[in-house]
């Protein structure tokens, strides 16, 4: 059920109408509404991750307990895992070993259907055990508050990765939780947001970078970047629409749910670019991969090898593809390539120039990395990937066109949006209050009126999903 | 709840009220049913037919043609005005006489879709007395893997006929090429699309939103087909190739053709249609009309509604070859030939009728 359809919007209607009028049972009222929403992805995948859920809650119990801790919790982690690999990686193991061997086996054969949100869930659940093992979060009190934090449905396909110690005792105490017109709005508001985002922005922008990756082989460079370019917008318009809508969703049952995203391409340098992309899960990575390997404890041998291999994992979770891991090393390598820089040269040396003209050259350049990283995220198959990067960094085959002209043109204008987001992220109190000051509520339910009118005539009947989902 | 808030949802039901005031009948039915917004939303066959209903109650019309079919009958590639709807009342009329012709037809319809058409118009008490079918020889051929015996109204059949939603439901849900509601969440999605006018009028909306943003206009390609290179190669692929198949058509009711069609006469019987099977381009075409397997079956065809309670006429080779702009398809001046075609039948239909005691 997509966040951009009509039958997602009447049942999350009738959950907050439940939810808000029977404050004591707001957990059951969560619990089903969670179930209703993942059942309508199918009947069997809510069974396994009803399972899932059961034994990780059963054991995280056992671990406060003390009985057997490490051996409970190296079972939770194991079975949860062996779950997403048996269902993502089964047919990609099959192909490579196939590929080695010549065994004659039929990749096909072993490619099963993907449960949606089988990353996000895999990843909180591994998460809570590794917490509660560790002490840092007590187990959950009953399995439906479990299942309420580990499946809310607002986040659970596609995140933010919640953390039981921001989650679970929001969770706890929610029927102490007031309606507060404030938040409500907020919530309303994200949701909107977000949706404009994805139906005006992301579906449009979709199939044109589409139409550039499908014909990836025979394109010169100025083409190369500009599929680069739209695919880096779409991305980022759709996954942080999904996000935005996640976060509002939280607020409205008066939830707080960790932001995403914070304009990434406004990052100058790659760990800040992680500071800003998909926030919780970069998190993830350093708390249960980056730091557990070392981190930057054991010198820079070690914290780059530590750093390739978190990456590398991060890349092979967005998908069983080599194509996948390449942009997880890459970025890897970026950012160890950042950590040398700043220690060998930035440390010894200041840019002849303004802050704010070395911020700007730093962005500028940074988004070009990021865009040639995003090639490998979406093209099919690494030889068409290197094909498009090749053509990118030598500049070779340029075609001046007004064609590409155009597609420049609205590259930049996407661009001044990402950036009229940053102003608007941080002026919103002040914009939010002016605008309730100076504008007549008629006037200003006109305008809720006109937006919602607006998202309704351009989402498609048949909506595309989110990009995110498929992991 | 704060005054905004207020205001905004008392918009939001004012407009669900007025939208269909608000949006020009041009917009959902105009000499036929816009394709691109069919095609988006079939709920869009609803409002043409609301607006039909209307026209006809309003303006108190008797004499009135209703043309049901594929894409022939709806007149692609060419424009509204260069249809069959539209010169079959230009004929009436240069004839001296007021002819109303509603053209419910759209691309890839199937006697499955007709069937259910037909319905909606008699629970809408719209008389079907006087009816135009078109047939393609495609429709008889075996449809196992190929094309669904309803292709767009396969959510309506449940109501319309339950005992066919039992006999074709598999087949159809298994179809990728079927519109139908395959799961609950699609259901839902579909009923509220029927039953929230903001929803239902969405792709009128979004096709002259995205016309009036773009700036474009509709541009219709009616180059004769002598005149497209490479369509005699397009026509040796197996998409094309299939629906001119010799092997022998099966026409008991097990084809689902045959099956269709004798529930539709079922309907009829009281005011018999008129169906003609669609011209085919007999150059373009040769190797294929050509084959004594094809000739066969047109012979089988005919043979099958001469034993029905209809007017069937067999125009599979009633046109010249420069009338068309690809195999079946007719440029404007063929559509117009065609709609003269259909008008005199409908007189000659008309006449015998008069003539009966």
């Amino acid at each position: 059920m997509l966040f951009h359809s009509p039958e997602f919007v009447l049942t999350m209607l009738l959950t907050l109408l439940f939810y808000w009028l029977f404050p004591r049972a707001r957990t059951p009222v969560l619990a089903v509404a969670n179930i209703v929403f993942y059942a309508a992805s199918g009947l069997q995948y809510l069974l396994l991750f009803l399972a899932l859920s059961a034994l990780t809650y059963g054991l995280s119990r056992a671990i406060a307990r003390g009985i057997r801790p490490r051996l409970l919790m190296v079972i939770g982690v194991v079975a949860n895992l062996l779950n997403l690999v048996i269902f993502k990686y089964t047919a990609f193991a099959i192909s490579n070993l196939e590929r080695l061997l010549h065994l004659g086996l039929d990749p096909g054969v072993f490619q099963l259907l993907l449960p949606v949100g089988i990353s996000f869930y895999t990843f909180q659940l591994v998460a809570y055990l590794v917490d509660v093992y560790r002490g840092q979060v007590p187990p959950a009190r009953s399995l439906a508050e479990f299942w309420v934090f580990i499946a809310f449905f607002g986040q659970l396909i596609a995140g933010p990765i919640m953390r039981a110690e921001d989650f679970l005792p929001q969770v706890e105490s929610q029927s102490r939780i007031q309606f507060e017109h404030r938040e409500f709005k907020l919530g309303a508001f994200l949701f909107t947001i977000g949706l404009l985002k994805k139906v005006l922005l992301a579906d449009q922008v979709g199939p044109l970078a589409d139409s550039f990756f499908a014909q990836a082989g025979s394109l010169g460079a100025l083409e190369s970047w500009i599929a680069a370019y739209l695919f880096a917008f779409q991305i980022y318009f759709d996954f942080s629409a999904y996000s935005d809508m996640a976060v509002g969703v939280g607020h409205l049952f008066g939830f707080t749910l960790t932001p995403n995203f914070d304009t990434p391409y406004l990052a100058g340098n790659p760990s800040e670019f992680w500071r800003r992309w998909h926030i919780t899960l970069s998190r993830w990575i350093r708390d249960y991969i980056y730091i557990p390997l070392g981190g930057s404890r054991h010198g820079e041998w070690r914290a780059a090898a530590a750093m390739l291999t978190a990456m590398g994992l991060s890349g092979l979770w967005h998908g069983a593809a080599w194509t996948f891991v390449i942009w997880g090393l890459y970025h890897g390598l970026l950012s160890i390539g950042h950590r040398l820089w700043r220690r060998q040269v930035l440390s010894r040396f200041r840019w002849p120039l303004p802050d704010r003209v070395v911020r700007w050259v730093s962005v500028f350049l940074m988004f070009q990395a990021t865009a040639v990283g995003w090639v490998f995220f979406r093209a099919e198959g690494t030889r068409l990937a290197l094909h498009m990067v090749r053509k990118m960094l030598t500049l070779s085959d340029l075609h001046f066109t007004r064609v590409n002209a155009f597609y420049f043109g609205l590259i930049v204008f996407l661009a001044l949006l990402h950036v009229a987001e940053f102003w608007f992220r941080h002026r919103q109190a002040e914009i939010y209050a002016r605008w309730t000051r100076w504008v007549p509520s008629p006037v200003r339910a006109l305008a809720y009126t006109a937006v919602v009118v607006l998202i309704a005539i351009v989402s498609a009947p048949k909506q595309a999903t989110f990009i995110y989902f498929r992991f | 709840m704060s005054s905004t808030w207020k205001y905004a949802v008392a918009y939001l039901l004012i407009l669900q009220f007025t939208l269909g005031l608000l949006v020009p009948e041009s917009w959902t039915y105009h000499y036929r049913v816009p394709y691109d917004a069919f095609k988006e939303g079939p709920q869009t066959l609803e409002l043409a037919l609301n607006h039909i209903e209307r026209e006809i109650r309003s303006e108190g019309l008797s004499d009135y043609v209703i043309l049901l079919g594929d894409s022939v009958m709806y007149s692609g590639p060419g424009g509204p005005e260069r249809s069959i709807g539209y010169y079959m009342e230009r004929l009436a009329e240069a004839g001296g006489r007021s002819l109303r012709v509603f053209n419910l037809a759209q691309p890839a319809m199937q006697v499955g879709d007709v069937y259910i058409v037909l319905d909606k118009l008699r629970r809408r008490g719209i008389a079907t007395d006087r009816l135009v079918i078109n047939l393609t020889y495609a429709g008889f051929v075996n449809r196992q893997d190929g094309t669904p015996i309803v292709y767009w109204l396969g959510d309506d059949l449940k109501q319309v006929d339950p005992e066919a939603w039992g006999r074709y439901r598999a087949s159809l849900v298994s179809s990728p090429q079927a519109t139908i509601s395959r799961t609950p969440v699609e259901r839902l999605n579909a009923g509220l699309r029927r039953l929230i006018p903001l929803l239902a009028y969405q792709p009128v909306l979004k096709g002259r939103l995205l016309q009036a943003v773009l700036s474009t206009a509709e541009v219709y390609d009616t180059r004769p087909w002598t005149e497209k290179p490479g369509l005699p190669e397009l026509m040796k692929e197996y998409m094309y190739q299939r629906g001119f198949s010799p092997e022998p058509f099966d026409m008991t009711n097990a084809n689902p053709q045959i099956d269709f069609l004798e529930r539709i006469l079922a309907q009829t019987a009281d005011h018999p249609p008129l169906v003609f099977l669609t011209p085919t381009n007999q150059v373009l075409m040769a190797a294929n009309t050509t084959h004594p397997g094809y000739q066969a079956n047109l012979r089988a065809v005919d043979a099958w509604f001469a034993e029905q309670a209809v007017v069937y006429r067999n125009w599979e080779s009633a046109l010249p070859d420069r009338l068309f702009t690809d195999q079946v398809h007719l440029t404007p001046e063929g559509y117009e030939v065609l709609a003269g075609m259909i008008l005199q039948t409908l007189e000659e239909m008309r006449a015998d009728a008069l003539s009966q005691p």
